[in-house]
């Protein structure tokens, strides 16, 4: 190659660069294809979260293309392979499995599309292959649910003492863990007083979650002051076992958690005391905001979690603004 | 090659027309790693699942076999996946040999045995995983598995492709092989002229499990995690890629070619209409309809085209 074929190809390739660059920085959002990769069709939280994520991706003009499998972590990793091969200008995903995604998480970033996880975040050792995680904190969720307690003990006119118990999900699980240390932190820190007597496995089923709660009635007996479950329909296990076993649940400090529509009815008729907002609406949102701020060029934080409002009797209608009902 | 296997092909290779027609990005290099990757682990457990279904039985714990040797491997293979892959396998032959045990020696429906061992594999599952998922920060061994090879391809896509192979040349061209067949359709006259009965059964339970398990070992190594629901709908992938392939529930008829094909007609299928968009559920439903399809044409339109066929022969032999 002679000096000025040379030259003119280091010409050509600056001009190429100069009118390609800031066309790839700032792609911008309107016109992109972002693929949405999500969990299944038939919860009611993944539904909204996906209809959410499509009103303002699509109001900000993104092009999105979703792909849904059941909670199956192997078919999930073939879409990954599928998403990358569409090559998009970002990806939104959903972790079916948060442990079995990771490997599909390298491939992205090898691939160097945006990446953005939402509702799900697997474990921080490999935030380099996200850009952004948007979703709820389960300590967060854990922690308001601590402060709802300490309010209805006010309320209840019970003071800063007495015992609780704690009507936990899946065990290992990390809302599980998270949520019981946020409820066992705010209480260490700002009412020592609320002891935790016991707690019990109610694997998130209304069933199981009867039987666990039966159980800490009977062990730790009458002095029971409140009860933490963490998620609704585990609490109307509660308020069941609470009733069998001759307790006033209203006379209770019963704090669920989620906003679902168990909670709701159970705050509404005065049986359950509070529950933890966690907006399936607010989780779609805040992907799709993170994307459209990502693809315009815009200094996104890393890690965007969703506001934990304590839901009592008096704001249960925020409750159903957030759930879209 | 018969008429019916000549349709599959017709069949697949127009699905490929369509969807590469309708998008470009179909046919690129990515897409059918993609696809091939999926076929990586619907084909290993549609070709073990298939033998027994050619032997005339069935074996529905393979779904469990996969959550089973996924966990097994990476449970004990903590230290050492590839030990963990020999516990697997060994564990896999030890319950297939049992599954043809009970079948063989009390002459019990392999679909009750295997509906028992489906349980019993499910419930070990759970135990082994201990409600968890679990999961390993080692990722080598998955890379090098997944690592694309001449674009297309992948260590797991060729180890299942190869498997096909084998499987191929085992029931053509060996005794053994022959005698699956045979078992499949005539039992009884099978065993009177000599078929070996008994060592067929066992050879087929303990192919079926071992696929089952290498795909779970492997798609554990390659998530680096493995769950006790994993594989939970892969037994009825399976039997519809068998079905599809055109190997009869009544035994006797079908190869592993034959299931190669059903397996990739059901990928292509589901690779294509996720790509135009098509969710988890649309999907099970054109599956369904593709089955029922192919079992349709196989009873009317096979039917009607091979006596076309004989009446065209004759008319030139005349």
């Amino acid at each position: 190659m002679n000096f000025s074929k040379l030259t003119k190809l280091a010409l050509a390739t600056t001009a190429f660069m100069g009118l390609a660059m800031p066309d790839m920085a700032f792609a911008g959002a309107k016109g992109s294809k972002v693929i949405l990769l999500t969990v299944t069709e038939e919860c009611e939280y993944c539904a909204l979260h996906q209809r959410a994520f499509k009103e303002v991706a699509s109001a900000a003009g993104v092009d999105v293309d979703v792909k849904i499998t059941n909670y199956d972590a192997a078919e999930q990793a073939s879409q990954v392979d599928q998403a990358i091969a569409q090559n998009p200008a970002a990806i939104v995903l959903w972790p079916a499995d948060a442990s079995a995604i990771v490997p599909s998480l390298r491939k992205i970033k090898q691939a160097g599309i945006p990446l953005v996880i939402t509702n799900s975040k697997p474990d921080d050792k490999y935030a380099d292959y996200w850009s952004v995680f948007t979703g709820p904190s389960d300590l967060g969720n854990g922690q308001s649910a601590g402060e709802a307690m300490i309010k209805g003990f006010a309320e209840k006119k019970f003071g800063t003492e007495g015992k609780i118990v704690i009507v936990e999900g899946v065990p290992g699980t990390p809302p599980q863990i998270a949520r019981s240390k946020g409820l066992e932190d705010v209480l260490g820190e700002k009412a020592k007083g609320i002891v935790v007597a016991g707690k019990q496995n109610g694997n998130w089923d209304q069933t199981k979650a009867t039987d666990a709660a039966a159980a800490l009635f009977t062990q730790v007996g009458p002095d029971v002051k409140g009860v933490y479950a963490q998620a609704d329909n585990m609490m109307s296990g509660v308020i069941v076992a609470a009733k069998r076993a001759g307790i006033d649940p209203a006379s209770l400090v019963l704090v669920g958690s989620n906003c679902s529509i168990e909670g709701v009815n159970q705050i509404k008729d005065g049986t359950q005391y509070a529950t933890v907002l966690q907006s399936p609406i607010d989780d779609g949102k805040y992907a799709a905001n993170a994307v459209v701020d990502l693809l315009d060029g815009k200094k996104v934080e890393k890690e965007i979690y969703l506001p934990h409002e304590i839901i009592t009797k008096a704001n249960v209608s925020d409750c159903d603004a957030a759930i879209g009902r | 090659m018969s008429t019916a296997t000549l349709l599959r092909i017709a069949l697949l290779i127009a699905l490929i027309i369509v969807f590469a027609s309708w998008n470009p990005a179909f046919v690129s290099g990515r897409n059918i790693y993609a696809l091939m990757q999926s076929f990586a682990l619907l084909g290993l457990v549609a070709l073990g699942l298939s033998l027994t279904m050619i032997a005339g039985e069935f074996d529905l714990s393979v779904g469990s076999m996969v959550a089973v040797g996924g966990l097994l491997t990476l449970v004990t293979g903590e230290s050492n996946l590839a030990y963990g892959m020999c516990v697997a396998f060994a564990f896999a032959v030890a319950i297939g040999a049992a599954n043809a045990f009970v079948v063989s020696r009390f002459n019990v429906s392999s679909l009750v045995v295997t509906v028992g061992s489906m349980m019993a594999l499910s419930g070990f599952a759970f135990w082994l995983a201990g409600g968890k998922v679990i999961s390993t920060d080692n990722f080598d061994p998955g890379f090098a598995l997944d690592n694309p090879i001449l674009t297309i391809f992948s260590w797991r896509s060729l180890i299942t492709l190869a498997a096909f192979l084998l499987a191929g040349l085992f029931t053509r061209h060996t005794l053994m092989g022959r005698d699956i067949r045979v078992i499949g359709s005539k039992r009884l006259v099978a065993a009177a002229s000599g078929a070996k009965v008994g060592l067929s059964l066992f050879i087929v339970f303990i192919i079926s499990a071992l696929c089952a398990a290498m795909a779970g070992s492997l798609l554990s190594m390659s998530l680096a995690s493995a769950a006790a629901t994993t594989g939970s709908n892969l037994m009825l992938q399976a039997v519809s890629a068998a079905i599809v392939g055109g190997v009869a529930l009544s035994g006797g008829s079908g190869s592993p070619l034959h299931v190669l094909i059903g397996s990739l007609i059901l990928t292509v299928m589901n690779n294509g209409l996720s790509l135009m968009g098509m969710g988890a559920t649309g999907i099970l439903f054109a599956n369904g309809l593709v089955l029922m399809g192919i079992v349709l044409l196989d009873g009317q339109l096979g039917a009607w085209m091979s006596e076309r066929f004989a009446a065209s022969r004759a008319r030139h032999s005349a």
